[in-house]
């Protein structure tokens, strides 16, 4: 098992590795210079000169990018091409907003997806099966802004119950926080739960076909015995994995709902970082959103291996 | 005393399959919709989608607006009309480059294996570990947000996902009897892979092409609600989204009835490519 | 066991039947099955795939899968009518009355929970009054009567840790743990090596012998049948073709399919046979049952016979001798037989 594990983390360093090259080379990728694309063709020239220098970007490549990754390495992206802070700062500002969005969404999707996913893969054909089925495709097609807008309508626009927009840190109102998280986290919750509810369906169905779940009826044992500590069980350690993947779709509709509910996540960055073309911020973006994926997933595999005793021994 | 009749298992009979499913007529026919609406949809409303008309702001459905006007008084109805040609536009652009990649490079690793295999399975690792829609917001970042960035951004965030199907599903027909066969009587490699492994391949292809589509239409409007994609005069209905945004508090029905062609199109697609899957499932188990 | 015939019924299955209904067509896998099962006594049911043996046995346990369905008949244990039980007193009755053991233990045995923790679920499930935590030497107790080596240490393994002779004894402990009126015993064998095979039959015959349990012991293989089974029922077709006390049937089979699967089994000792008989051709589709008798098409005593009208136009009666035969066959017996011969 360690040295499964030991194995699959050696596996993820060469990723994060070209990760970090892909997210560095991204930057230098931009046509012509980036802080004229930013400042614009018409800039100071003597401006341009001075923030070349303060950014590095007139040294060599390997140099630059050597500096750059110790940096990131202790926790420092520079600058913010834009605002001038330090690009950490700024990042660890929002990270419990978003973070709290995108826990609330995951417990609301899980809470919908794997009791539908259970009850549909069950018994695959039924009349349930074809409903949940049809929903979900259905729940593929609704955007999630289309989602939160009709939520606001109806919840915040129409009924009062919640604000429509906004945000408070949890520490500081912990009430009001919950009251404002309500919506986007359903609407982001909502928006995955038809790719989390067809992940679980399939995975229900395979093993629902393995012969020990007829025994396990023929023991006598009760329903909800059955189909929690059997199917859903055995079909826990493929749903991990796929819980992983679904990060994705988590990371993208929590860009999508925090510009919705104006929700000071790292999603209102990524997109406010691309529109004002501030480039170092982008490239932090993308190797923090993507190693973060890629952590995810690491922990996903050995989670799904630990969960899998038939795994232990190889 | 007559027998008695013991019903031991209560499942209901399933009803007999009918020849269509309902709901690939009903894909089919939504379908069908979106087709007429991007074809004839704009000479059939006979309206001007960049004709401003500010003293007739936010009007309401009725008259010669059939689903109102907008913020500058531009009629709803052609907007949508017009930008669902664009909106298709992307779409398939985007599939297109997205295939253009994917196969080649899944055709080239799974068959092939070997070091070529090892290389770029691993840059695809790599491409994959970024959320996709950060890959298209990366794209967008370099060259600017347009409708030709978009078709771009978003032909390149799907090629790391599909040439991992198209290299699995390679490597599943390379080793079928009918390949062995085939070098056994001594076809070329080339021959194999066009004989083979390409028409193997078509009914994946078809099945994906009508996904994508509708990841396609779906992430051109994400894109444009995030002001990253076509820009606003121009019409589609991403940047339809992103006009209506601005709205959202006060006229939230703008948002609303831009949203409703995508969800009946994105509809249209996962009901036709599920359909699709199960009948070339039901044909490959016999 | 001697006395079985005078023993009370504890199984009775009339007029058994099941279909399948698939896409406009309707397969009639068990058609009219009826036998019974005495108190103590092993009765194996032999038959093909497809023979309608396995749907037999799911319909008893109230299992059958979708798209299938009992249609008729009566199933009584003792004195349930299993028909009139609502789905829950069905499965109340299931793995505590009436206990399956499965065909291949590794597969139906839930990987990822510990041996002992499995036994148990039946413990918790039949006997909510126990209180917990005399469990574990229940659980003990049963894996010990099964012959399962060191028990105190394989409680806490998971099946895959076993071996299959192993997991079998497992299964086997779940099986009897509750002491069942009735053991269904799916083709216990063979997933296992011959010596294993021998040592499980073993079992079975202890566990009948401590407990007096009833076994209905399904399998395929007529030498099995010979070794542990008092009475044994042929399966053809969805039908029985032919019942009687096991020494009866194997040394005078009276339907020409058992004598066929008889002949197809290499004797033991003397020389080699030149060629082991098969059976030509297949079973018919129970999707269109043939109108005569079933095994027409491929019987050799029809062919001896000069292949007669009665045998394709009229359907045989599954006719009793009186003394405890019963055999579906227009030829079966005196006549016939004396002019093959």
């Amino acid at each position: 098992m360690l040295r499964y594990a030991l194995g699959r983390v050696l596996l993820a360093v060469p990723l994060l590795f070209g990760l970090s090259v892909l997210s560095f080379v991204y930057v230098r990728l931009i046509p012509g210079d980036p802080v004229t694309a930013m400042l614009g063709v018409n800039s100071n020239p003597t401006v341009v000169a001075q923030l070349r220098e303060q950014f590095g970007l007139d040294r060599p490549l390997p140099g630059q990018y050597g500096d750059w990754l110790a940096g990131v390495l202790r926790g420092d992206f520079g600058v913010s091409f834009r605002s001038q802070m330090p690009i950490s700062t700024i990042i660890v500002d929002r990270i419990p907003a978003t973070l709290q969005l995108a826990g609330a969404g995951l417990v609301v999707s899980l809470l919908i997806a794997i009791p539908a996913g259970v009850a549909a893969g069950m018994r695959p054909g039924s009349r349930l099966d074809s409903l949940i089925t049809s929903a979900t495709l259905f729940g593929l097609a609704v955007p999630a802004f289309f989602l939160g807008t009709l939520l606001m309508l109806l919840f915040a626009l129409t009924l009062h119950l919640v604000p429509s927009q906004g945000y408070v840190p949890f520490a500081d109102d912990p009430a009001q926080s919950l009251r404002l998280t309500l919506l986007p986290a359903l609407t982001l919750g909502l928006a995955i739960s038809p790719y989390l509810a067809r992940l679980t369906r399939s995975a229900v169905v395979e093993v629902a076909q393995e012969p020990f779940v007829p025994f396990a009826r023929a023991k006598g044992l009760a329903p909800r015995k059955i189909s929690v500590g059997y199917v859903l069980r055995n079909a826990l350690p493929s749903l991990v994995a796929a819980l992983g993947l679904t990060v994705a779709s988590l990371m993208a509709g929590s860009i999508v709902v925090e510009a919705l509910f104006n929700w000071p996540g790292t999603g209102r960055l990524v997109t406010g970082a691309v529109t004002e073309r501030d480039y170092a911020m982008v490239e932090a973006l993308l190797l923090i959103y993507g190693g973060l994926f890629i952590v995810v997933n690491l922990v996903c595999e050995l989670a799904q291996s630990l969960l899998d005793p038939r795994v232990r021994l190889t | 005393m007559k027998t008695q009749v013991a019903v031991l298992v209560t499942e209901p009979r399933p009803a007999a399959r009918r020849r269509v499913p309902l709901l690939t007529t009903v894909g089919a026919s939504l379908g069908l919709l979106v087709l007429l609406t991007i074809v004839i949809g704009p000479w059939l409303i006979g309206q001007d989608p960049y004709a401003i008309d500010i003293g007739n702001r936010f009007a309401g459905p009725g008259g010669a607006h059939w689903l109102g006007t907008d913020e500058l008084g531009r009629d709803v109805a052609s907007r949508i009309a017009y930008g669902a040609r664009a909106t298709a536009l992307i779409a398939v652009g985007a599939v297109a480059i997205a295939t253009a990649i994917a196969i080649p490079l899944g055709v080239l690793t799974g068959f092939l294996g070997g070091w070529v295999d090892l290389v770029v399975t691993r840059v695809v690792d790599l491409f994959f570990a970024i959320p996709s829609l950060l890959v298209a917001i990366g794209v967008i970042g370099l060259f600017g947000a347009s409708v030709t960035t978009t078709v771009l951004a978003l032909g390149l965030s799907y090629w790391p996902f599909y040439t991992r199907l198209i290299r699995s599903a390679v490597v599943g027909l390379r080793s079928r009897p009918n390949v062995d066969a085939a070098r056994v009587l001594g076809a070329s490699r080339l021959r194999v892979i066009r004989t083979e492994i390409l028409t193997g391949l078509v009914p994946l292809v078809l099945v994906q092409t009508t996904v994508l589509l509708g990841f396609a239409i779906l992430d051109e409007a994400a894109l444009g609600f995030l002001g990253l994609g076509v820009q606003p005069p121009q019409a589609s209905w991403g940047s339809r989204l992103a006009e209506s945004r601005e709205f959202i508090l006060v006229h939230p029905e703008l948002a609303l009835v831009a949203g409703v062609p995508i969800v009946l199109a994105v509809f249209a697609m996962n009901l036709l490519s599920d359909s699709l899957r199960d009948r070339l499932d039901a044909k490959r188990t016999g | 066991m001697n006395d079985v015939k005078t023993a009370e019924t504890v199984l009775r299955v009339r007029d058994l039947a099941v279909e399948f209904s698939l896409r406009g067509s309707v397969a009639r896998a068990v058609d009219g099955v009826g036998f019974e099962v005495r108190a103590g006594e092993i009765v194996g049911m032999v038959g093909e795939s497809g023979s309608g043996k396995s749907v037999t046995m799911l319909a008893l346990l109230g299992l059958v899968p979708r798209p299938g369905r009992v249609v008729a008949g009566s199933v009584r244990l003792r004195d349930i009518e299993l028909g009139a039980l609502s789905l829950r007193e069905l499965a109340r009755l299931r793995g505590r009355q009436m206990a399956l053991i499965p065909s291949d233990a590794g597969a139906a045995l839930n990987p990822v929970t510990r041996i002992g923790s499995q036994v148990g679920e039946g413990l918790a499930a039949h006997l909510p009054e126990l209180p917990r935590a005399e469990r574990p030497a229940r659980i003990l107790d049963i894996l010990k009567r099964v012959g399962l080596p060191r028990p105190e240490q394989q409680v806490r393994r998971y099946p895959h840790e076993l071996s299959g002779g192993m997991q079998q004894r497992v299964a086997v402990a779940m099986g009897v743990q509750l002491g069942p009126d009735l053991l269904i015993a799916d083709e216990p064998t063979t997933a296992l090596d011959v010596t294993i095979q021998a040592q499980i039959l073993q079992l079975l015959l202890d566990v009948r012998e401590q407990s007096g349990t009833s076994i209905l012991f399904i399998t395929h293989d007529m030498t099995t049948v010979a070794e542990i089974c008092d009475r044994v029922l042929v399966m053809y077709a969805g039908q029985i073709v032919e019942s009687g006390p096991v020494v009866d049937v194997c040394t005078a089979p009276a339907h020409p399919y058992t004598r066929a699967l008889l002949d197809a089994i290499p004797p033991l000792g003397g020389d080699p046979p030149e060629r082991l008989t098969t059976i030509p051709g297949a079973p018919p589709d129970p999707r269109a049952w043939p109108a005569g008798c079933r095994f027409a098409e491929r019987c050799r005593l029809r062919e001896q016979l000069g292949n007669p009208d009665k045998c394709t136009s009229l359907a045989p009666e599954l006719a009793s001798d009186g003394a405890g035969r019963r055999s579906r066959c227009h030829f079966t017996g005196s006549a016939a037989e004396a002019v093959v011969r």
